[in-house]
């Protein structure tokens, strides 16, 4: 009997024409860890949901502990053995008190509620969670709610857990904490399957399963995957156009060993010990890699187009609470003063609720200071007599999942809803869709008749921000423009935004995303509530960085650092991959770092 | 509308813990004295609305609740008690043949008009307290487990009453997360250049302007709703053969205090009719 | 109810329900109009899940939006003239259990016909349900007069009846309709 088998599963949405999986056969073995890759839409959720009997296969058969998904008498047996956690951490609290929510798995199997009991004491003791047992369990953070989650699937006792992009909506702290102990669960003999578009997580599994398009297109150990073939093929992950994990993209530059799971500092250590020949072989090869940094089209620097205008923001010991004055009061931004030039890419960084929203908010005049004063274009939004709607409309945001905010049916109406407000009509309105869809990457002859929740994730995400780039405005406003897309999505999205600040506009977005950050012409670090640097990425994540900020740093930025303490110092201040094996280009091919440091 | 607030965090009730005799009653018998109270307060006589107002007064005392607090409510609300005494006075009703007791211009106020609204404030007064007290002793959790508990003995019956319970913890469940989708759409739309709630245009520009709010909101509800029935499916929920977890222990007395409600709404119609 | 009010139904009640209760919190429910009273659109989910979920669905969505307006009441009582007189269950609970039931009626009535026209007289039924049996409510009680509830019933009910037949419609459409649907964007009408 194997543990989970799938032999010809096909299957299709009733609602939809297009099959979402198509031949699929694969089994999977007790205590596995195993990570389905593939880009938003390639049919990972669906395999995820086919394992839990939460959907039957159309074509083919699923059987996990041998029990087959189609036979509804199974399915108690199979979702009490293997437990689903989804991407959206609220999407998955039932109840609204945390140990209620954990029993609520076990009240389903009608266990006795001793038995409740113990279940739910042990699974909170798990994941971290006693001391908020009887809390709220919509007001945990983010990351707290996704171990809730873990909670509620461990309190099934279950012998598989499957992840569904769980970690695409936590900031990089809360996502180590959760690949951590995922890497725990697994060690303890817990199957895991583990469902990203990440490929460093998909790394760290013994197995990895590629989806493309509904088809397996690849199922192999993560070296097979990672690492290029015998015969100079490069390595499936690239050919699938699914790219490497940055320390394989590194290696791979630098022609030595790929390994898998290696810190940055190990790293460090192999390159500063095979230096003078990584010098010698990189001095002969072209450069191949495809930083997307490196291809922008150049800008003129910040403020310095010539135009005597002032900044596009300006913010004067702005603080703001939200609920001032009830006791639900809470302190989301504090004292910060800072100027943005206009015709600049501004990142705006910091953990999950750290003031990052509040302060686009306040720049779109959607949420006023409560102290301080806010200046956009040179007008002080508190001011009696600013005329707020057409104030937003020169810097309109895009909030967080912008695409939940769509409403017309059809996707070109959507876009029109802005320039309409602005008293656009007739064919000027229809040039300026077609300019913000195609601008957005969605052909507007094609699209434009296309129902709006028809549209795949990617689409949607596009055409929200074609809603906002319609406005044709001074500024744009983004908070966590690319989270929960899967690379190539994000890509495109960032080489929007850089697209439109080098045309003359002023972007300001929020991420978590430190090699996003790494493309602005500024970065602002916030930490609870308050602004702890302004500075332009360089300098700010070499010379000013300050691990008390708690954010990372970019990788080619931190293994710089992680090469300089081997001795290795790499001109450039390098935060990019490109710039970083040029820079390791010019240290180890004249005379070699080591040399120098040897002489010294 | 110039501040759109964090609508994340809005609360509906007004819950403050205790540790008295009426915070220890199970749910059901909270909601066994609400509606034994409701009744005479909604649709009895004048001594039994003076009756449930007096109880309940005495209740909320009991449950360490301030009357002033309970009534706070009757204050902001008399210039509406006034005007709905003026419309009444204003409008005759028709066939009304009751005696004249004051004429001022075109007002003019019958024993039946001035008996009709003195009766609809003392209704009023009478059931904001007793929800108000209701509202202070009874938690979230106790709101939706009440109603299954309330309803035990359809259940026996072969009723699925726990559904009903799970209704009621479903929507306090998804209360800040549809305000949160509702914050989030009204800013996207905001800084758009929508403009909501100002009233220029007809109604139909105007309920148009509601579109591209009430739409979205409506339909991510919907897909959120979606999102949880699976994620409760894959919890193994199938509404049948639950335990259930929690659990109230009843007070001494308490079934005793459960046959009062029922002794005190028949005493409280009993007293109307003899007084009547 | 029995086995066919089932989880999926159950959480599109509670996730409906939570649509009432935070339009009417956050006010963004009410769209203030030229009588004085403002227009209400805290109907359309209700007659929503009536229309998409069965009248089990549209009853307790609108004992949902009752047991708001009655709670609201005592917690925020100085928001409009008659809202202190939803404290009575007779007249904020029990005629809208009404919405759900007859809009449903009313749909199953003209489902045949085009689904957004159905969706649209769900919606006209639906909202003149409410008006109509919350006025009559309020009458009975004794805080309003019979004339006056008859001019809101002029002046906002079926004002508010047309709000919901469109607002109704729309989601229907952009619910019910995601492929297989061939249709135009409006800006099509622009082009030329």
């Amino acid at each position: 009997m194997s543990f989970i088998s799938l032999e010809g599963v096909g299957f299709t949405y009733p609602e939809s024409s297009r099959a979402a999986l198509k031949d699929i056969s694969v089994s999977i073995g007790e205590g596995e860890h195993v990570a389905i890759v593939g880009r938003n839409g390639s049919g990972k959720s669906t395999l995820l949901r086919l394992l839990d009997g939460l959907r039957t296969p159309t074509q083919g058969r699923v059987e996990v502990f041998g029990l087959c998904t189609g036979d509804g008498s199974n399915l108690p047996a199979i979702r009490s053995g293997l437990s689903l956690v989804f991407q959206a951490p609220v999407d998955q609290i039932v109840s609204s008190v945390v140990e209620e929510d954990v029993a609520f798995g076990p009240e389903n199997l009608g266990l006795p509620r001793a038995e409740i009991k113990g279940r739910v004491d042990k699974a909170l003791r798990a994941v971290g969670l006693e001391a908020e047992r009887k809390s709220p369990s919509l007001f945990l953070s983010a990351g707290q709610q996704q171990r809730l989650a873990i909670a509620g699937a461990l309190a099934m006792e279950p012998r598989c857990i499957a992840f569904d992009e769980a970690t695409a909506m936590l900031d990089p702290e809360a996502r180590k904490d959760l690949l951590g102990r995922i890497d725990e669960l697994n060690a303890q003999g817990m199957a895991i399957i583990h469902a990203t578009h990440d490929m460093s997580e998909a790394a760290r599994a013994s197995r990895i399963l590629a989806l493309e398009d509904g088809r397996l297109v690849f199922d192999g150990l993560p070296g097979d995957f990672f690492f290029p073939g015998g015969s100079g093929l490069p390595a499936p992950a690239e050919r699938l156009g699914f790219g490497l994990p940055p320390a394989l993209r590194l290696c791979r530059e630098l022609g030595i060993e790929p390994r898998l799971g290696e810190s940055l500092e190990r790293l460090a250590a192999r390159i500063a010990a095979s230096g003078a020949a990584i010098g010698d072989a990189y001095g002969a090869a072209s450069m191949s890699h495809n930083d997307g940094a490196s291809h922008e089209a150049p800008r003129p620097a910040p403020g310095e187009a010539g135009d005597p205008v002032g900044p596009a923001f300006a913010l004067e010991e702005a603080g703001h609470s939200w609920l001032r004055g009830t006791a639900n009061e809470r302190v989301a931004l504090r004292g910060v003063s800072v100027c943005l030039q206009p015709s600049s890419l501004v990142a705006v960084v910091g953990r999950t609720g750290s003031g990052k929203s509040t302060l686009l908010q306040l720049l779109d005049a959607l949420a006023f200071p409560t102290g301080g004063r806010v200046i956009a274009f040179g007008q002080d939004t508190l001011a009696k007599g600013t005329d707020l709607r057409s104030l937003r409309m020169r810097a309109p945001l895009c909030v967080q999942r912008p695409e939940a905010a769509l409403f017309e049916p059809y996707a070109a109406d959507d876009v029109a809803f802005g320039p309409r407000n602005q008293g656009l009509a007739g064919k000027a309105l229809v040039a300026r869709v077609r300019e913000a869809m195609d601008k957005a990457g969605l052909d507007y002859d094609l699209f434009r008749d296309r129902g709006s929740r028809g549209l795949s994730g990617g689409e949607k995400r596009k055409l929200a921000l074609a809603g906002v780039l319609a406005l044709d405005s001074e500024a744009l406003l983004l908070d966590e423009p690319t989270s929960a897309l899967d690379p190539e999505t994000r890509e495109a999205v960032m080489a929007l935004l850089a697209g439109h600040a080098a045309s003359g506009r002023t972007v300001v977005f929020a991420t978590h995303s430190m090699e996003e950050a790494s493309r602005a012409d500024l970065v602002l670090v916030m930490r609870g509530a308050e602004l702890v640097a302004s500075l332009p990425p360089r300098e700010l994540f070499h010379s000013a960085y300050d691990p008390a900020w708690g954010i990372a740093r970019p990788f080619a930025a931190a293994m710089a650092i992680a090469l300089a303490a081997t001795g290795i110092e790499i001109q450039g201040q390098p935060l990019t991959l490109g710039e970083l094996v040029s820079g390791l280009k010019g240290s180890l091919a004249g005379d070699g770092g080591r040399a120098k440091e040897g002489a010294g | 509308m110039k501040d759109l607030e964090f609508f994340r965090n809005i609360s509906i009730g007004q819950y403050s813990s205790g540790d008295s005799l009426l915070h220890r009653l199970t749910p059901a018998t909270k909601y066994l004295w609400l509606f034994a109270l409701s009744i005479p307060g909604a649709v009895g006589g004048i001594s039994g609305v003076a009756m449930v107002l007096l109880l309940a007064l005495c209740a909320g005392r009991g449950a360490g609740i301030r009357p002033a607090f309970l009534l706070r409510g009757v204050k902001p609300a008399l210039p509406f008690f006034v005007l709905a005494a003026f419309l009444q006075f204003l409008f005759g009703w028709p066939g009304d043949h009751s005696a004249a007791l004051f004429t001022l211009g075109p007002l003019s106020a019958t024993a039946r008009e001035a008996a009709a609204v003195g009766m609809a404030v003392a209704r009023t007064v009478a059931l904001m307290v007793l929800l108000g007290v209701f509202t202070s002793i009874t938690s979230e959790g106790e709101i939706a487990h009440g109603v299954e508990d309330l309803l035990d003995p359809l259940a026996r019956l072969g009723l699925p009453v726990h559904r009903l319970a799970l209704v009621v913890s479903a929507t306090f469940r998804f209360i800040p997360v549809i305000a949160g989708e509702l914050e989030s759409i009204v800013k996207a739309q905001a800084s758009r250049g929508a403009d909501f709630g100002t009233g220029k245009g007809g109604p139909f520009a105007r309920a148009r302007a509601y579109l591209p709010l009430i739409v979205p909101v409506t339909v991510r509800a919907l897909e959120r709703a979606e999102v949880l029935a699976e994620a409760m499916e894959a919890r193994c929920y199938t509404g049948k053969d639950r335990t259930r977890w929690v659990v109230y222990p009843k007070v001494r007395g308490e079934d005793a205090i459960r046959a009062l409600a029922l002794v005190f709404c028949a005493a409280a119609f009993a007293v109307d009719a003899l007084l009547r | 109810m029995g086995s066919r009010f089932g989880v999926r139904k159950i959480v599109v009640t509670g996730a409906l329900g939570a649509v009432v209760v935070a339009l009417s919190l956050t006010q963004l429910g009410y769209i203030p109009w030229i009588s004085g009273a403002s227009l209400s659109v805290l109907q359309v989910p209700v007659i929503i899940g009536a229309v998409i979920e069965g009248p089990v669905v549209g009853i307790l969505v609108g004992a949902i939006f009752g047991a708001t307006s009655m709670v609201q009441a005592v917690i925020n009582p100085a928001k409009g003239p008659i809202d202190v007189f939803f404290v009575n269950p007779f007249i904020s609970v029990l005629p809208r259990l009404l919405i759900g039931l007859l809009a449903w009626l009313a749909f199953r009535l003209f489902r045949g016909r085009l689904r957004p026209a159905a969706a649209a007289a769900a919606g006209i039924v639906g909202s003149l349900t409410n008006t109509v049996f919350v006025l009559g409510a309020l009458v009975l009680a004794g805080a309003i007069p019979a004339s006056v509830a008859g001019a809101v019933l002029v002046a906002n009910g079926l004002v508010e009846a047309g709000v919901a037949a469109i607002l109704t419609a729309a989601i229907v459409a952009a619910w019910g309709g995601v492929e297989g649907r061939r249709g135009k964007a409006r800006l099509a009408d622009e082009e030329s």
